[in-house]
């Protein structure tokens, strides 16, 4: 019988048939629904473990303080503890960072308060249990009153999370988040500066991590296979080294993320869009600005962090016109009073954006002004500026320039009426700033235009950058090397955070600490006082309190190779000097007496090779790119006749 | 043959829809053909509510005595002043500037700026007058001098005297050095010793005092010469925020921020004249119950022969800090008093709450079962009183203190580490009776420790109050009240914002209908005109009851200029929402006629148990449907329609809408399945405008078996009704509210996933308005079900 298209159809529906058969018994084992259940109730049953673990560590504290318990037991449920808490970091810093680093495993220093009746409150939580429980005289009763909150934190904090949905979304961001979170924070042992069980505990995390992942790991292999066996791969790897390699010294941080960390960071990210999730940009507010962009795949991207989170400039608004226009202000004297400085004669192109003094020259050759000069380069990835931290926006900190009697000695009525004399600063900031109309010469274009140009000069650069970007093979062993103690031994990346490597607290880089550090007024070891200057304390009016003198804002660390003298005040001249001062404990470590001293007084037991290698490392972060900033080769023009044309670019000093 | 194909074909197809049904996820689709929605098309039109920037700090600028100056920032509170009989415009606006920053020209410390407007007859926008003031300045805004009375610093909240409109300016945050005004020389520069003159209080004048001492009271100033007058020494010195003048232009209450806070009252011996009369604080006897007012003197005549007494304004008789916490008449404690309101004569103001726990109230509280060692002041114990209106608010959030005395619960609340007030509440003391009570809750209070929403992964809530600051009233012409609530969280943390990176952390603006009793959150109107992530401080009324002037204080989230400034704005319109009444969004309860009870509002597929509603006798006609809409507008009229084992309908037209339950023949009503429809209008019965009906279904039960919940989606109970899924525009924002908790996904006029919200009541257009390219279309389609094509019109 000759085939009919009858028959055809038969023929094709079986197979069809025989196929969807096939795809309905080999059915997937979980479908998405069933997956976050999973993932929720884990995560609840982790909750109700890490309050048991604490209440267990609350009884041992009661018993020891009634004379009846031993330090031993007390010490090993602390850890149990610990351990509880780093297998649901990953989600309970995602769904309340907040809660977490006020009550249960925040910096153990004091903190002001937030809310307007500002006030002191003493650390609480797990750090400062830490200690308390390892120190060589535990105090019994101090023991029970931290143990007793931590508990009560504990309890409330359980019950507030039960409210909280999960979305798949959510389990890929938080994912993400820890990988920097682990690498940032807990390898260099971040949150165990006693115990220094950062290895461990990183294990713990990343363990929790592949746990959900790998609910995935069918959907992710029918989407692209290639994808889910790396991420299989990697989390398994890196599970390997961080059990094999349990030494905090000798862990090998760089090879750990360059072969690990990064691959998975960027991995999540393609399963997360390979499954179709929802991203961040599409459950925001269309205005709202968030400091991470998810969408880079690699932790020193150069666009991880979104600069404009930062500034109040939008990023619709950032083009090279208004840099252009910033540049010209910057490099234009005409923003002081007698027309003879910039904003580059303190913050010079050719010193990576600083001058080489140790504090700069004040107006007028009348000594200098406070502090030395910070450099421009990266400067907006902060999130208060200023050396004491009183300004809150980088358009806010041009203000204070304008208004110093020792820098600028202007104001900004002054300031529009001149730029308005210029036709062709008038046109520029009309094209600029079309939505002034007829007045666009105002305190927001001016300070916007200067931002802008601030915001272009943020670039990470540098051959560490272009190595861990993989757009680079090599990279010298001591630079290596150095990597390794900066995160870890030499704790420097306990307060210079990587990939900033300044004050912002990973994962989310939203917020700029300051530490106090002891930072003496002179060099020589025989005259040496503690440096007078308040810092944050003489900041802002609301940040006035005891916890703050001396005080400064973490600036960053790349560059330093050209920005000497080094410190608030510019007291150390040299790297080696820096790297003296913190291998013996800063100020505190010197002798001086330091109240609230952050920076831990103990020396840090750093040879000869190891100094120096951890100079070729920060020698690593100067970015390759510093030739193309160049001053403008001449600065709008007056009317003929006026005085303003004789203005030099930059400025006369 | 053919029989045998489709056989085939529709087992393929059931098999296929059962592979299908295994890859149904909660995830949704990148795309969708937009050619392919429902038939019905929804109409998002325009909220009747708009905005107009009025002042921006630091870009206008002011006229100083010393020339004109930027304007300095921070807004805060907004007072207004209604012009009189023979005065143009309509009134002068007095906006707080709360940071002490230092100014060559305006003055150190704080300040405020002062401007006039009128109502333009076109527009309907408000003018900002040119004016020439006594001095001679001359211009459109003007700051306030504050040098004859030493300066100020710190203004955050403040009054506006209800009989007249006097201004007040509130000096909240409490210095007590002068090193911490001076801030560097960032802050108040002179610091030189204040020599008091021309405050008309006896007693005052000619004392030398530190100049920190001449901080922290209320300072009267004069909007028509944009000058301060005095400061108010004999209301006491303290970290004021807000208070009000009652209209008798002789009664005075004021809010202090501090923990524990004060609530204080000076009644003047003369209207109008505040220099002299009787002050009191708010105290509570905690055997009796009740409270009661407790006169203090703040007088520095006590000792006049002793100058060192009379001198002593820091902790002397003129400072109040934590000194009426002492003693048998010890103050009632408050934690964070805000900004204190006043309407149909009794008083309202916030209380903020506190994150962390409350163990400064245990310093001022006597423990009583365990007595604690506490240090003395002045020679007296503290005693800080704990009133029933914070027991009734412990009771809400933990239940489980229902069944202990109000001892046990003071016990209990200042016992270490028990009670986090993260969410604050609102307050209200009513003069008739003395007596202050709980107004309204913060809230919900998503997991507490007593589970008062245990529901695992239950999601964030629809509506979520916390942490109130403003507080005002807003009449519109036809004569409706809204209180309105101004939040400023003080965390982010337990669950005051919704989960995940990125979230909403907006403070929300609120309005509440003052004619609804037993107001909870659920009854909270959301106002959506505020800039993305700005703390809204200051909310007062046009004197016409048409626009709501807005304070925006300097947002931490970044928007476009001016947006990212502190501004002063208006939103226009309240007159207009009765236009518009065919737009209001319904909502339902069930309630017993006879019992005053406060009922939740009916969710979709809720089962009601009849055994809750109170026993006794009563008729079947005490069962009523009653609709509450939002907004509450004294207009148009609604069409109920009833279907379920006894079906009816009604035409409604007045306010307070009720209806009868359909009753069976034997006059009785009947357990089962209901469907409601309520269709409003915007005329009366049935006429004008209609609205879009919304469909409630809930089931009427006995509810006898022990496994049958009561109000609330049962899901054990199987119903016979699908679900209906409904859009219908919101009102007063430009947002779509759903019938059903959802998860939905936006998509663009071509189809293309431009955003997913996840189990949420409603949507803001403005949250991805952005997105859609400029087009006024797009599709809303919810987690397994068609989408629904949305038209933004005019």
């Amino acid at each position: 019988m000759k085939p009919t298209v009858t028959h055809w159809l038969i023929i094709s529906l079986l197979l069809a048939f025989g196929l969807t058969f096939t795809a309905f018994t080999h059915k997937p084992s979980k479908t998405y629904e069933s997956i976050t259940d999973n993932i929720r109730l884990s995560y609840n049953q982790g909750l109700e473990s890490f309050y048991q673990e604490v209440k267990d560590l609350q009884a041992e504290a009661d018993k020891l303080a009634e004379g009846k318990g031993d330090v031993e037991n007390i010490q090993k449920q602390f850890l149990q503890s610990r351990d509880a808490f780093k297998k649901i970091e990953y989600l309970a810093t995602y769904y309340d960072d907040e809660f977490v680093t006020l009550f249960i495993n925040g910096a153990p220093l004091p903190k002001v308060t937030q809310d307007d009746n500002r006030s002191i409150s003493q650390p609480v939580g797990l750090q400062i249990l830490e200690e308390n429980i390892f120190s060589d005289e535990p105090d019994a009763k101090e023991i029970q009153i931290l143990s007793k909150e931590l508990s009560a934190s504990v309890r409330d904090f359980l019950f507030s999370q039960k409210v909280p949905a999960l979305y798949d979304r959510f389990v890929f961001e938080a994912a993400r988040f820890e990988l920097i979170r682990i690498f940032s924070l807990g390898l260099t042992g971040f949150d165990t500066p006693v115990t220094l069980r950062g290895i461990e505990e990183s294990h713990i995390a990343m363990q929790a991590l592949k746990d959900a992942i790998s609910l995935y790991d069918e959907l992710i292999s029918s989407r692209n296979e290639n994808l889910a066996k790396r991420i299989r791969k990697n989390f398994d790897g890196a599970l390997n080294y961080l059990e094999e390699n349990q030494d905090f010294d000798s862990f090998d941080r760089l090879h750990f993320l360059t072969t690990y960390l990064n691959p998975l960071y960027r991995d999540l990210l393609k399963a997360h869009k390979a499954l179709g999730i929802e991203t961040i940009d599409e459950t925001a507010h269309a205005r709202e600005k968030f400091s991470i962009n998810y969408d880079a795949e690699n932790i020193f991207s150069k666009d991880l962090i979104n600069k404009f989170y930062y500034t109040e400039q939008l990023e619709e608004q950032y083009d090279d016109e208004v840099v252009e226009l910033g540049k010209l202000l910057f490099f234009d004297p005409i923003l002081s009073d007698k027309l003879e400085r910039s904003c580059a004669s303190c913050h010079q192109p050719d010193r990576a954006f600083t001058d080489g003094q140790k504090k700069s020259l004040a107006r007028g050759f009348d000594g200098t002004v406070d502090r030395n000069s910070p450099t421009l380069l990266n400067a907006v990835y902060s999130s208060r500026y200023f050396y004491d931290l009183r300004a809150e926006r980088l358009e806010k900190q041009i203000h204070h320039v304008l208004f110093n009697d020792k820098e600028f000695n202007m104001n900004f009525f002054q300031v529009f009426n001149r730029l308005s004399k210029s036709p062709e600063y008038a046109e520029r900031f009309r094209n600029v700033f079309p939505q002034f109309g007829t007045n666009p010469i105002n305190r927001y274009s001016v300070a916007t235009a200067l931002s802008s140009y601030i915001i272009s000069l943020g670039s990470w650069e540098s051959e560490f950058d272009q190595y861990v970007r993989e757009e680079k093979d090599e990279i010298a062993d001591e630079v290596k090397r150095g990597f390794n103690l900066f995160m870890g031994k030499a704790g420097c990346g306990t307060c210079h955070f990587a990939p900033t490597f300044n004050g912002l607290v990973p994962p989310l880089y939203q917020e700029n600490e300051s530490e106090i550090l002891g930072v003496p007024d002179s060099k020589d070891p025989a005259k040496m006082q503690l440096d007078s200057d308040p810092g944050r304390y003489k900041g802002l009016l609301q940040e006035q309190f005891e916890i703050y003198m001396h005080s400064f804002k973490t600036v960053t660390i790349r560059n330093i190779e050209k920005t000497a003298p080094y410190m608030h005040n510019g007291v150390y001249d040299k790297l080696e000097e820096v790297m003296d001062f913190y291998n013996k404990g800063g100020g505190e470590g010197m002798g001086l007496e330091v109240p609230y001293q952050t920076l831990p007084p103990d020396p840090l037991g750093l040879n000869d090779q190891e100094i120096s290698d951890l100079i070729a490392f920060m020698k690593s972060l100067t970015n390759t790119d510093l030739h193309r900033h160049t001053k403008p080769e001449k600065l709008p023009s007056f009317p003929e006749g006026s005085e303003f044309n004789k203005r030099v670019v930059g400025g006369i000093y | 043959m053919n029989k045998v194909i489709i056989l085939l074909l529709s087992v393929m197809f059931a098999v296929t829809a059962a592979t299908a049904q295994t890859d149904v996820t909660k995830l949704f689709p990148e795309s969708i053909d937009p050619g392919n929605y429902l038939a019905d098309t929804v109409l998002l039109p325009q909220s009747p509510l708009s905005m107009q920037i009025l002042f921006i700090g630091g870009h206008d600028s002011v006229e100083t005595r010393r020339g004109k100056a930027l304007a300095k920032q921070w807004h805060d509170f907004i007072g207004f002043t209604p012009a009189q009989a023979g005065e143009t415009g309509m009134g002068w606006v007095s906006v707080n500037h709360e940071r002490i920053v230092a100014d060559d020209k305006i003055g150190d410390g704080g300040g405020m700026t002062t401007f006039k407007v009128e109502r333009d007859p076109a527009t309907g926008l408000l003018n900002i007058m040119n004016q020439t003031l006594a001095d001679g300045r001359s211009g459109k805004f003007f700051n306030v001098n504050f040098d004859n009375v030493g300066e100020t610093g710190m203004n955050c909240a403040g009054i506006t005297s209800l009989y007249d409109g006097r201004i007040w300016t509130a000096e909240e945050w409490f210095r007590t050095s002068v090193s911490s005004i001076y801030a560097g020389g960032n802050g108040v520069r002179d610091t030189a010793d204040w020599v008091i003159s021309g405050s008309g209080f006896p007693g005052f004048d000619g004392d030398t005092i530190k100049k920190v001492d001449n901080f922290n009271y209320m300072v009267e100033i004069d909007p028509r010469t944009s000058e301060a007058i005095r400061k108010q020494y004999n209301w006491g010195r303290g970290g004021w925020e807000g208070g009000v003048v009652m209209g008798d232009n002789k009664t005075v209450y004021l809010g202090e921020d501090a923990r524990p806070g004060l609530f204080t009252r000076f009644i003047a011996d003369t209207p109008g004249d505040f220099t002299k009369g009787t002050y009191s604080y708010y105290a509570y006897d905690e055997v009796l119950e009740q409270g009661y007012w407790q006169d203090y003197e703040i007088n520095n005549i006590e000792d006049a022969a002793n100058l060192s007494t009379r001198n002593s304004y820091t902790d002397g008789a003129v400072t109040l800090q934590g000194k009426p916490f002492t003693g048998d008449t010890a103050a009632a404690m408050f934690i964070r008093n805000e900004w204190v309101a006043a309407h149909n004569g009794r008083v309202y103001w916030t209380e903020t709450g506190n994150d962390g726990f409350w163990n400064e109230f245990t310093d001022y509280r006597l423990h009583k079962s365990s007595p604690v060692s506490i240090a003395d002041y002045n020679g007296n114990n503290y005693n800080g009183k704990i009133g029933n209106w914070l027991i009734e608010a412990a009771r809400m959030r933990f239940p489980a203190l229902n069944a202990v005395s109000n001892d046990s619960v003071r016990e209990w609340l200042t016992a270490d580490q028990n009670f986090r007030d993260s969410h604050g509440r609102i307050l209200c003391y009513d003069p008739t009776t003395s007596q202050v009570s709980l107004f309204l809750e913060g809230g919900p209070y998503p997991g507490d420790a007593n589970g008062t929403s245990a529901a695992l992964g239950a999601g964030y809530p629809d509506k979520h109050f916390s942490n109130p600051d403003g507080l005002n009233f807003l009449t519109t012409p036809q004569g409706k009240t809204y209180m309105i609530i101004c939040e400023d969280l003080n965390g982010r943390s337990y669950n005051r914002v919704p989960a995940g990176a990125q979230s909403n952390s907006t403070c929300e603006l609120w309005a509440l209908d003052m004619d609804v009793p037993f107001p909870g959150v659920e009854d909270l109107i959301r106002i959506g005109q505020v800039p993305l992530g700005a703390e809204v401080t200051g909310a007062q009324q046009t004197p016409d009851g048409k626009t709501l002037l807005v304070n925006s204080q300097h947002p931490r989230t970044t928007n476009p200029f001016p947006f990212n400034n502190s501004l002063t704005y208006a939103i226009h319109g309240w007159d207009k929402l009765a236009e518009v009444a065919e737009r209001r969004v319904a909502k339902l309860q069930l309630i017993d006629r006879n019992d005053v009870t406060a009922r939740p509002y009916v969710n979709y597929g809720d089962t009601i148990c009849l055994a809750d509603f109170n026993q006794g006798p009563r008729t079947s006609r005490d069962w009523v449907l009653k609709v509450v809409m939002e907004p509450q507008i004294i207009q148009g009229s609604l069409d109920i329609q009833v279907s379920g084992p006894v079906s009816g309908s009604r035409t409604e037209n007045y306010f307070n809408y009720l209806m009868e339950m359909p009753l069976d023949a034997s006059g009785n009503v009947v357990t089962g399945t209901y469907t409601v429809t309520i269709t409003p209008y915007s005329g009366r019965n049935l006429s004008g405008t209609q609205g879009v009906a919304r469909t409630f279904v809930f089931t009427l039960s006995n509810c006898g078996s022990s496994n049958v919940m009561r109000q609330g989606v049962n899901p054990a109970i199987e119903t016979s009704v699908e679900e209906v899924f409904q859009v219908y525009p919101n009102p007063t924002a430009d947002a779509l509210n759903f019938n059903v908790k959802s998860s939905v996904a936006i998509y663009n006029e071509m189809g293309q996933r431009v955003a997913v919200y996840r189990d949420v009541n409603n949507i803001n257009v403005n949250d991805f308005r952005s997105k859609l390219a400029g087009k006024n279309v797009f599709f809303v389609k919810p987690e397994g079900r068609e989408a629904v094509k949305v038209v933004l019109t005019k």
